[in-house]
């Protein structure tokens, strides 16, 4: 008889053309939102390249044009010509004859030259007044430095993440009111304006992860620059070297030790997808319910001509919901396979363990569902609200909206996770994924198991009373 | 209005499942505010992360390194076994676990870039994600700053406040829109607001909608001299009847949680706009869905409208910004979720609260709510002029 | 047709049954006894108090005071053995839409029997027996009301009851098949069922059961035979006459012919109550005749099981139609 009733509760659960189509659609549709909602994010975040628009004042390249040309001057040939011509101009006048030789560099730009002491000093020299014929290279370098020659650009375009990716990536050609707009509308991270070699300016409209790097990068610079600054200013023959003292990068130290984080699949987006076959399996409980309910005398029609025959009311719910559990594994093993296979989502862990923490999730669900059916003359539709209510504020606890619920669950009730049958749904996949087959992994089953066994257990135990005050 | 009247006593059958859902929303909605119980208001430009921290060493220079790391970010406070920081970590409740050893402070003098003393902090992250790279990025910048400035002849106290003040960002860094505060509270109560919207009216009025469009019911309005269209725009206004108080009640209660400074201010009153533009948009999505032949207008169907409660309610919420921040999901996704009603108020919410907008930066979103809606409407309207009527 | 056999043992016994709901009592002390071979009748108004008393003798439901036997055992939710020898047709349509004809007879045959070749046997019976043989394959939502109802009986009566209890088995179902129906009953009877058959349509009662019990607000009115419970009233024959506007001193004048104990006249139908006596409709033709009264029609009417509960109750058994 209970393989009997099995059959014939899978064949009609199976003809029912509206159960069978919403049943398989859902966790598709959901599925496959999920997957174009979560499937990019955790990869996009990798590597970002973080888009900026960098606006150089005249000031900054005047600068570093000075310090080009101070590091280029060749003060040994100037100080050289200048004893020659002043040699010469004497032994001229010595010998009473004219000397009109022109003087290789005026006095005045001679003072101006010997005034830059410090690093201060060559920032306010002007560039009208330079010697430009000692030049050690061709004034031309030093005319046509522009934005791209700055050691800040050069730092910046070089910088990347450890796979190469480069960080920061310039937009090019665009006005400051379009760098505006576009900072506005989220389409830069930044705008970076560059001063001089030490007044650097962010402006930024969000303080996300890319603000922040963008921050940190603009501060090292900042700090590098400044120690450069100290050195050229320490002593003055520095001056010479200043540019070579700007490019060279101080002695810098790592002292970090990185220990990755555990998990197969580390994409914490990948909890959405425990959560939707934690879903799946506990709206099956509202089959079990329905099914169940077919039996008891006090609901239908068919109840009452089972509730009077001789068959043991308990194996014929058993064998019911046995049919359910069977339609159920089925249902979660199809969207399972479309989730791995056709979409390729990686649960992370061992895949025949995968597999198994489906299957005995659909327990969860279809024992809750036998265990709601069984409580007192409640009408089908507060039955069906009741399971509403534990299917979606038991998602919403462990995740399924808002990702952070579940640990925070955990910290302020944890409880509440051992009894919530998505959470402990979500926690066998989760401890798959981190810790692997493991204690951890057999404790999260365990619970399933237990949190099976007790519905079942309470589902049991109403099941015996037979005889209603009213039908 | 004799349909009307009749559409609240046949809803009476089923007040248990709207005070349900009802309460259950509610619930959702109060976890989700006091999840964000500190008032974040961060107007700098750096990000503060969470951070675990074990100080095994208890140096000057340790201590130092956790206070230049407090200023920066937030401290995780406890002790924790290896599995909780494990979990901690995977969902991200903290960016990063940072073991200070014993020996540290003496190694941090003698470390060279060779040197095999270099390495001395063990940090465990994401090796992925960019914010570990940030707080590691930080950290090394901090020591190598220190060492130098130890080196010039700072003490390490002279020291670590030099690079705590070289650091600081709010001297270089300046945000857009300063005048703009917004809350992660505020921003989220109302946020949430459309998914309990959604669920409430659909769980409260289709089983009302199938009730009256009982085939064997319907057939005695459609004999009676009672015009369908008055019926129809009966049971519509019904609909918005319940909507119009269930918005109220959900904004009544997510205001009521937040600090006062924020309730009537302009943006608060967008906000309280935004919400009733989206219910009579979800109102109007409504007439449509009751009129399609998904096989939600016969009896027993209950299990139909739960399973259309819960895909429209969670795939909107989902492509639409309600859960997941529309600033976090990708291009594609966005692509989708302009098709839908959510994703415009997602974007009104956002330019509300974080970018100080006004009625005319958010009109072209309420306006997508409304031509949403219209098109449900209509769509509706003609398959139940061209299916519904033959059917009957 | 022929009616009951002669009875044996006592099948079903209740004794002194109480149910209330709430502050209603729907079962006043009400008592029973149906002997083995019966085709008992319980009749009543709706809200009698019928479908109550079969769902506490099924133990479907509690009851507040009483005793229940069946087969001269205590009555129990547990007591499997006396389940297996019951078989119950409910007023309501109770089958899977989801399973073929055949499929729902064999399901609920296979309730109460085990061996798969006797409970094959028993399907093909009962298909039979209801003359639902062309239409095995088919599902419920694609048969008639009266095709239904069939469907619903086979599937009550498939594993061979000793005791077949019929709630209302003919509400909302054509002519031809209530007959169908009620030639079945009787033929399950002459198998060696005994029936239990409760109705509000008194002329079903009146053709199959051999014996009746009236009842109405949780109590019996009266029981007995048909023909008992008939002598138990006063009216022994109806006559009565279609004629169009009568005087009111003709009223009188047929009041006082021999055996008239009560006259009504409604809708041109005048009714004429007899108390005894022969040739009563012979007297009526008289009186017509002799004052010259047009009349269109004039027949005679045994009393009705409506007329016996009228008597005693002073109110229709059945809501006029």
């Amino acid at each position: 008889m209970f393989g009997r009733i099995c059959i014939a509760e899978l064949k009609r659960l199976v003809r029912s053309k509206k159960y069978m189509f919403w049943t398989f659609a859902f966790p598709i549709m959901l599925g496959t939102l999920f997957y174009f909602a979560f499937s990019t994010i955790y990869s996009s975040q990798k590597s970002e390249t973080i888009p900026v628009v960098i606006e150089v004042t005249d000031n900054a390249i005047n600068e570093y044009k000075v310090l080009q040309a101070f590091s280029n001057l060749d003060t040994d040939q100037m100080s050289n010509d200048l004893e020659q011509y002043y040699e010469d101009k004497a032994v001229a006048e010595a010998m009473g004859e004219s000397f009109d030789k022109e003087i290789p560099i005026s006095d005045e730009t001679m003072d101006k030259i010997e005034d830059v002491q410090s690093y201060d000093d060559m920032k306010k020299y002007d560039l009208a007044d330079f010697p430009y014929d000692y030049l050690k290279v061709d004034r031309s370098e030093i005319d046509n430095i522009s934005k791209d020659d700055l050691p800040f650009i050069k730092v910046l375009n070089d910088l990347t993440y450890d796979d190469g990716n480069k960080m920061v990536e310039e937009v090019e050609g665009i006005t400051h009111e379009e760098a505006e707009k576009m900072l506005s509308d989220g389409d830069i991270a930044g705008i970076i304006t560059v001063d001089s070699m030490q007044d650097i300016y962010l402006l930024v409209n969000g303080n996300g992860v890319k603000h922040s790097i963008l921050s940190t990068i603009i501060s090292e610079y900042k700090l590098e620059a400044g120690k450069a600054i100290d050195t050229i200013n320490d002593d003055h023959e520095n001056l010479e070297r200043s540019s070579e003292i700007m490019d060279e990068s101080t002695e810098s130290i790592e002292y970090i030790e990185a220990k990755s984080t555990a998990g197969d699949n580390k994409d914490p987006f990948i909890a959405y997808f425990y959560n939707l076959i934690a879903m799946i399996a506990i709206m099956g409980s509202t089959a079990s319910l329905n099914v169940i309910v077919m039996s008891q005398a006090n609901q239908s029609d068919v109840g009452i001509r089972v509730d009077m025959s001789p068959s043991i009311k308990i194996i014929h719910e058993l064998a019911q919901l046995l049919a359910v559990v069977i339609l159920q594994s089925i249902i979660l093993i199809f969207t399972l396979t479309y989730l791995i296979f056709i979409l390729g989502i990686n649960f992370g862990g061992n895949i025949t363990f995968i597999y198994l923490t489906t299957l005995l999730a659909g327990l969860v669900g279809d024992t809750l569902g036998f265990m709601i059916a069984h409580f007192g003359k409640i009408a089908i539709d507060k039955k069906e609200a009741f399971l509403m209510a534990i299917f979606l504020g038991g998602g919403f606890m462990s995740g399924l909206m808002y990702g952070d619920m579940k640990i925070i669950v955990e910290q302020k009730a944890p409880w509440f996770n051992r009894i919530n049958p998505s959470a402990v749904i979500t926690d066998a996949f989760y401890a798959l994924n981190v810790f692997g087959v493991g204690p951890r992994y057999y404790r999260a089953l365990m619970y399933i198991l237990i949190t099976s066994g007790v519905m079942l257990l309470i589902g049991c135990i109403l099941s015996r009373r037979s005889s209603y005050k009213s039908l | 209005m004799h349909v009307y009247k009749a559409f609240f006593k046949v809803m009476t059958k089923y007040k248990l499942s709207i005070i349900i859902y009802t309460t259950i929303v509610i619930f959702m909605l109060f976890s989700l505010i006091n999840a964000y119980s500190a008032s974040e208001e961060e107007d700098v430009a750096e990000k503060k992360y969470t951070l675990l921290i074990v100080d095994n060493d208890n140096s000057e220079l340790s201590k130092e390194l956790v206070k230049f790391l407090g200023t920066k970010h937030y401290l995780e406070d406890g002790s924790y076994t290896d599995e909780q920081i494990k979990d901690m970590l995977y969902y991200q409740y903290i960016s990063e676990y940072i073991v200070i050893p014993e020996g540290f402070g003496e190694k941090y003098e003698k470390a060279s870039e060779n040197s095999e003393a270099s390495s001395l902090l063990q940090a465990t992250y994401d090796e992925a994600l960019p914010k570990g790279i940030f707080i590691n990025m930080q950290i090394d910048q901090y020591l190598n700053a220190v060492k130098d400035y130890m080196n010039s002849g700072y003490t390490l106290e002279e020291a670590s406040a030099k690079c705590t003040d070289a650091m600081d960002s709010s001297k270089y860094v300046s945000m857009q829109k300063k005048e703009t505060v917004a809350t992660q509270r505020v921003y989220t109560s109302f946020q949430f607001l459309p998914f309990g919207i959604l669920t409430i009216i659909f769980s409260g009025v289709l089983p009302v909608i199938m009730c009256f469009n009982d085939a064997e019911r319907k057939n005695r309005t459609i004999i009676s001299s009672y015009k369908m269209t008055k019926r129809n725009f009966e049971l519509i206004l019904g609909s918005a009847s319940l909507a119009l108080v269930v918005t109220s009640l959900l904004v009544g209660l997510a205001s009521a949680s937040q600090n006062s400074e924020y309730i009537f201010t302009t943006s608060w009153w967008l906000s309280v706009t935004n919400s009733f533009v989206y219910t009579l948009s979800v109102t109007m999505l409504l007439s449509m869905i009751t009129s399609l032949p998904l096989g939600i207008n016969t009896e027993g169907s209950a299990n139909t409208s739960t399973f259309i409660t819960c895909i429209i309610g969670l795939s909107f919420s989902f492509l639409g910004g309600t859960f997941v921040d529309i600033t976090i999901l990708g291009d594609k996704v966005a692509k989708i979720g302009q098709f839908t009603p959510n994703y415009w108020y997602s974007v009104a919410s956002r330019k509300i609260w974080y970018e100080g907008g006004n009625l005319s930066d958010v009109a072209e979103s309420f306006g997508m709510q409304l031509l949403f809606g219209l098109v449900c409407l209509s769509i509706g309207l003609c398959f139940t002029r061209f299916f519904g009527e033959k059917k009957a | 047709m022929e009616k009951g056999n002669a009875m044996s043992e006592t099948v079903v016994k209740i004794n002194n049954l109480v149910k209330r709901y709430k502050e209603l009592i729907a079962l006043d002390n009400f008592s029973l006894e149906i002997k083995e071979g019966e085709v008992f009748g319980l009749l009543g108004p709706n809200g009698s108090g019928k479908t109550t008393t079969i769902n506490c003798l099924l133990s479907l439901l509690t009851y507040d005071k009483g005793e229940v036997e069946l087969f001269g055992e205590k009555m129990s939710p547990s007591r499997r053995d006396l389940k297996r020898r019951i078989g119950v047709v409910c007023q309501n349509v109770a089958v899977f839409d989801e399973l073929t004809v055949y499929e729902n007879i064999d399901y609920f045959c296979g309730l109460y029997i085990k061996d798969k070749k006797t409970r094959k046997q028993y399907v093909e019976d009962a298909i039979a027996f209801v003359d639902l043989n062309d239409f095995r394959k088919f599902y419920p939502k694609k048969l008639s009301g009266g095709l239904l109802r069939r469907l619903n009986i086979a599937c009550g009566i498939a594993h061979k009851p000793d005791l077949i209890i019929l709630d209302e088995p003919t509400v909302a179902v054509d002519p031809q098949s209530r007959n169908k129906i009620l030639e079945g009953v009787v033929e399950l009877n002459q198998k060696g069922a005994t029936i239990i058959y409760t109705s509000h349509y008194m002329e079903e009662v009146e053709q199959i059961c051999s014996r009746i019990l009236i009842m109405d607000k949780g109590k019996e009115i009266a029981s007995g035979t048909s023909e008992e419970l008939k002598s138990k009233i006063k009216n022994t024959e109806n006559v009565i006459v279609d004629v169009r506007r009568l005087p009111e001193e003709h009223m009188d004048g047929v009041k006082k012919l021999n055996h008239v104990y009560d006259v009504q006249y409604m809708g041109d139908k005048l009714t004429i109550k007899c108390d005894g006596g022969k040739h009563n409709i012979t007297h009526v033709i008289e009186y017509f005749s002799d004052n010259n009264i047009n009349y269109d029609r004039i027949y005679s009417e045994l009393p009705t099981l409506n007329d016996v509960f009228l008597e005693i109750t002073g109110k229709e058994l059945r809501d006029k139609e």
